[in-house]
């Protein structure tokens, strides 16, 4: 039981520490990379975690070696253009001047309930109102609103406001 | 930029870490062998005495190297070659030829795997 205690906290400390090394990028939203060297090295790590029969070390060399080829490729990505966008993929334009571009979807495997619940998300009932909804690459929809098509925000109520006070 | 320093770090760690292991189970696993070679050709002979003392060498080898091989690879092959090696030690002292050599097969072949695991082969990577 001691034994499985402390390489719990061995594999801890290093999962933690490996995840610090990636950056705050893998915290927060991830590429698809990113997210397969997480569950990896999530998976990696409970293995010897939990069955002593495994030596430590099958489980420390995998998570350094996915670690490095993380950090490698996230350097090569940040200084070729070309090698980002093999990695990442690129951004898709879902929507243009409030039409859906169907092929864009279907090659991204994007469905109409899929677009639908993203607009609602975001405030938007109708396609027309958007001039570009872009799918990420990081599976996040941006959307991009026709001029005065935006939803209202605290700001624009703030002057809806003072333009009645004057009026008055 | 950090990052990549530390990257290169681990990456020089596992480098070493993988060199040393593998040269050091070769060392190991050829000497363990050549000694069990040794040992089988002293038993064929009848010549106990020196089997004895071959295979005292032998235990004190392997428990020297006990716990990097314990570090390296899967446990229970490791207690598997533990328990060879008593048997062995059975074996010759009360002088019990069969049993040896049927062990002494079974620990040859137990090391030879723990040797084979640590290799750079095709059947290893695929």
């Amino acid at each position: 039981m001691s034994v499985t205690f402390l390489r719990t906290i061995i594999l801890y400390i290093l999962v933690v520490t490996g995840l610090r090394i990636m950056g705050k990028r893998q915290i927060g939203e991830m590429q698809p990379s990113e997210l397969v060297v997480a569950i990896m090295i999530s998976d990696l790590a409970t293995i010897p975690m939990q069955d002593i029969g495994i030596p430590l070390m099958s489980g420390i060399i995998p998570i350094f070696t996915l670690i490095i080829t993380e950090i490698l490729l996230s350097a090569l990505s940040l200084k070729h253009r070309k090698f980002r966008h093999f990695i990442t993929g690129k951004p898709s334009v879902i929507i243009h001047n409030g039409k859906v571009l169907k092929k864009e979807m279907k090659k991204n495997r994007f469905n109409t309930d899929d677009l639908r619940e993203q607009l609602r998300i975001q405030g938007y009932t109708k396609t027309e109102n958007i001039h570009f909804a872009i799918l990420e690459t990081n599976g996040q929809l941006s959307i991009i609103p026709k001029k005065g098509r935006s939803p209202c925000t605290p700001a624009d109520v703030e002057k809806i406001i003072k333009e009645e006070r004057n009026k008055k | 930029m950090k990052s990549v320093i530390s990257a290169a770090l681990m990456l020089i760690f596992i480098i070493v870490t993988i060199s040393v292991s593998y040269v050091h189970t070769d060392k190991v696993t050829s000497e363990l062998l050549a000694k069990m070679n040794a040992n089988e050709k002293n038993v064929a002979k009848n010549d106990w005495k020196t089997a004895k003392d071959e295979i005292y060498e032998i235990k004190r080898i392997w428990n020297k190297e006990r716990n990097f091989f314990f570090l390296i690879s899967d446990h229970a092959l490791s207690e598997a070659v533990d328990e060879s090696v008593e048997k062995l030690i059975y074996s010759v002292e009360f002088h019990k030829t069969d049993a040896f050599f049927d062990e002494a097969g079974t620990a040859k072949l137990r090391v030879k795997t723990i040797a084979e695991q640590q290799k750079f082969s095709f059947p290893n990577l695929f």
